[in-house]
């Protein structure tokens, strides 16, 4: 669901605050290196060569004067993919008009290491989006926007200005998974969330009628000489990005997405770039990296933002015990990767958890089933 | 290599956690070598020695690999020295290193698997079977023979002394912390010992719940139930820098393996091991009582860790329900 409770960014009662402030201390997560310096900091680099594709509808032209309809009709006709989650615009747009939202949020949080293909963009190309998050917000039927940014970039040389062209930046409080912990919660008034970079593709489709061909993609790693952020065509090949910015050494594993959370593939293989391709990272692999015991430090208890126990999921999910699966919630773990990231022992706790959650869950579908039938 | 997400990972590991540990201990060595001559390094230097041969000797019983990057033997095996006066026997020493590591430690499944505290229990040994040479300290600032048995006068310490009723006359406030008292060879320099509990939780490799707690539970008895007739203040002054209270909070207290997991279930143990220690203290035999106190208490952390897990998914239940009403409404 890409809905969710929001709060109303100016109503920051002292209460509130204090509320959100208990969350914060209580609620886990942790803070990641966020190593997106030498990529955030250059420039976007466009490698599309100018290829764009008309599409049916003519560019608009008064693009301030078009009703949320007609913007609507610009998405679907483009065929507009958000970057979040993989849904049509358009159909995102339609249902939060359907809704009753209050408030579209332009998400360009990155809460992940290494990425910054919706940041990049928002500071790079700010007239596209603002322009496009204004289209987009009269399609939604809403008059209030707000642009959402990860609050901890502290090692990145760039400015968070307080607002763009008018319209609230509003920094996410600040431990990954950022998502899944603050974002907008507790609220009665619903938020749509729509991703940067279809917002910019979205201004691209009403003021020059081309489709989206294209996507915003981070290449970075400990093997890529220069780390950037493209906009390259969808189709492209990851080696080919890859070698578009150069690679010191032949990586030990490629990764499609976050680090915390992505796909991995071999080296050799070539997966063609998506619109939901947010990064292709190229990492050494790290085989000194060796698993010790697990000691039952409990630091995956600290910072799992779910509040489940990482360690006992862990050797239930080892010992194949069921009860011991259910008393402690696995179904709850969202698969952020935090446990692992922060396991002395180096075990590979999220990937366990998240497979005995799986059976867990089919076990529950089939015994409903069994009751169903009965 | 794993191809399970997450592809990057914390620098820290287990190995830097016990050397964290390691790092600090060695303060506490120093300081024990100033106090009595070299003889307290060769302590260390003989229990690391004598831990070395039982972790081979254990893993080749149970068929584990035999690796060096694993500390945490030699956490147990620098600890329990320093709970012992420096004047101890070798023999006793490796009696009581040997009991921890082959008793408490391997049986169980080795690193990870303990259920009790290993130093605490190769201490507990040694006090039950050589009560004599364990509570009989040598004074600060005398040099000891390196090798062979003490042949000086012992002298008992100021946990003795609150143990037969009495008020310790062992000097003022700044000779106790400093650790200028006599006592065990490395329990007694407070200053430096509150340092390290500075460095570990900082470091984040001791949760501060466990020793706060712990202490606050002692330092209240103490105030509350004095054992001689003096204030208040004194008695929780005597009571807290005597024996090896602030010490065990340290390094004994919050040993990872066999700690609750959760903040809450840390506080509820280290107040009922602070409840324990000043029970013992005052009906158990010994003059000291912590080491007693805090195997019994290891024994429920399972339990506590059980409570804990319910409490949470309550806490889970609760919220998740909550939101998907307001969904709904």
């Amino acid at each position: 669901m890409f809905f969710q409770r929001t709060a109303p960014p100016r109503a920051d009662g002292p209460s509130r605050r204090f509320w959100r402030t208990a969350a914060f201390f209580g609620r886990g997560g942790m803070l990641l290196e966020q190593h997106k310096d030498p990529a955030l900091s250059r420039d976007l680099r466009d490698c599309t060569s100018g290829a764009a594709e008309a599409m049916d509808l003519p560019p608009a032209d008064d693009p301030g004067s078009l009703s949320g309809e007609e913007v609507l009709r610009y998405a679907r006709s483009a065929a507009i993919i958000d970057e979040r989650d993989g849904l049509l615009l358009a159909d995102k747009l339609k249902q939060g008009a359907k809704g009753g939202v209050s408030l579209l949020v332009a998400d360009a949080v990155d809460d992940e290491p290494y990425v910054s293909s919706q940041l990049s963009p928002l500071f790079k190309l700010s007239q596209q989006a603002v322009e496009g998050l204004w289209l987009a917000a009269r399609a939604a039927g809403t008059s209030e926007s707000i642009i959402a940014v990860y609050k901890n970039l502290y090692d990145t040389r760039l400015k968070i200005p307080g607002s763009l062209y008018g319209v609230r930046i509003r920094k996410i409080t600040g431990k990954y998974p950022a998502e899944a912990r603050t974002l907008f919660t507790q609220q009665p008034q619903s938020t749509l969330l729509v991703g940067v970079c279809a917002l910019i593709h979205l201004y691209r489709a009403v003021h020059r009628g081309v489709r989206q061909t294209s996507a915003f993609v981070t290449v970075a790693g400990d093997c890529v000489a220069n780390p950037q952020n493209l906009e390259v065509l969808c189709g492209v090949t990851t080696r080919q990005v890859l070698e578009r910015c150069g690679l010191i050494e032949i990586p030990g594993r490629v990764v499609l997405g976050g680090p915390m959370t992505g796909r991995c593939i071999s080296p050799d293989e070539e997966v063609p770039v998506t619109p939901t391709t947010r990064a292709v990272l190229a990492f050494r692999s790290n085989e000194r990296d060796r698993h010790y015991q697990c000691i039952g430090c409990g630091k995956c208890v600290k910072v799992c933002p779910q509040g489940l126990s990482p360690v006992y999921l862990y050797k239930g999910a080892q010992t194949k015990n069921l009860r011991l699966l259910r008393l402690c919630d696995a179904v709850f773990c969202t698969g952020c990767g935090t446990c692992s990231y922060v396991c002395p022992a180096k075990l590979d706790l999220s990937a366990e958890i998240r497979r005995a959650a799986g059976i867990v869950r089919s076990l529950d579908s089939a015994k409903e089933e069994v009751a169903s039938h009965d | 290599m794993t191809n399970a997400p997450p592809y990057i990972r914390q620098k820290d590991s287990c190995r830097t956690l016990t050397e964290d540990v390691l790092i600090v201990l060695f303060a506490v060595y120093f300081m024990a070598v100033y106090y009595y001559g070299a003889r307290a390094a060769v302590l260390g230097v003989f229990s690391a020695g004598v831990a070395f041969l039982c972790d081979i000797v254990c893993k080749l019983l149970l068929r584990q690999r035999i690796t060096l990057r694993e500390h945490s033997s030699l956490v147990t095996a620098l600890v329990i020295p320093l709970l012992l006066p420096a004047s101890i026997p070798y023999s006793i020493l490796a009696a009581a290193v040997v009991f921890a590591l082959v008793v408490m430690k391997y049986p169980f499944g080795g690193v990870g698997g303990n259920l009790f505290n290993p130093a605490a229990g190769g201490f507990a040994f040694a006090a039950i079977c050589f009560p004599r040479d364990v509570f009989a300290y040598p004074t600060p600032l005398e040099r000891l023979d390196i090798f062979g048995s003490y042949a000086g006068r012992s002298v008992t310490s100021a946990a003795y002394t609150l143990k037969a009723g009495g008020i310790p006359s062992v000097g003022d406030f700044v000779e106790m912390l400093l650790g200028n008292v006599p006592g065990p060879m490395g329990a007694t320099n407070i200053l430096v010992v509150c340092a390290c509990l500075l460095y570990l939780v900082i470091r984040g490799t001791v949760r501060w719940q466990g020793p706060v707690f712990f202490l606050a539970t002692c330092a209240g008895l103490a105030w509350l139930f004095p054992r001689a007739s003096m204030p208040g203040n004194e008695s929780v002054m005597y009571e807290l820098f005597s024996g090896i209270l602030i010490f065990g909070a340290v390094f004994m207290l919050m040993e990872p393996v066999t700690s609750p997991k959760r903040p809450t279930g840390t506080m509820l143990y280290a107040v009922l091991t602070g409840v324990m220690t000043m029970l013992f203290r005052r009906f158990g035999g010994f003059e000291e009582g912590f080491p007693f106190a805090l195997l019994l208490c290891n024994a429920f952390v399972p339990l506590f860790d059980l409570a804990d897990e319910l409490l949470h998914r309550k806490i889970r239940r609760a919220r998740l329900v909550s939101s998907e009403n307001e969904k709904a409404s």
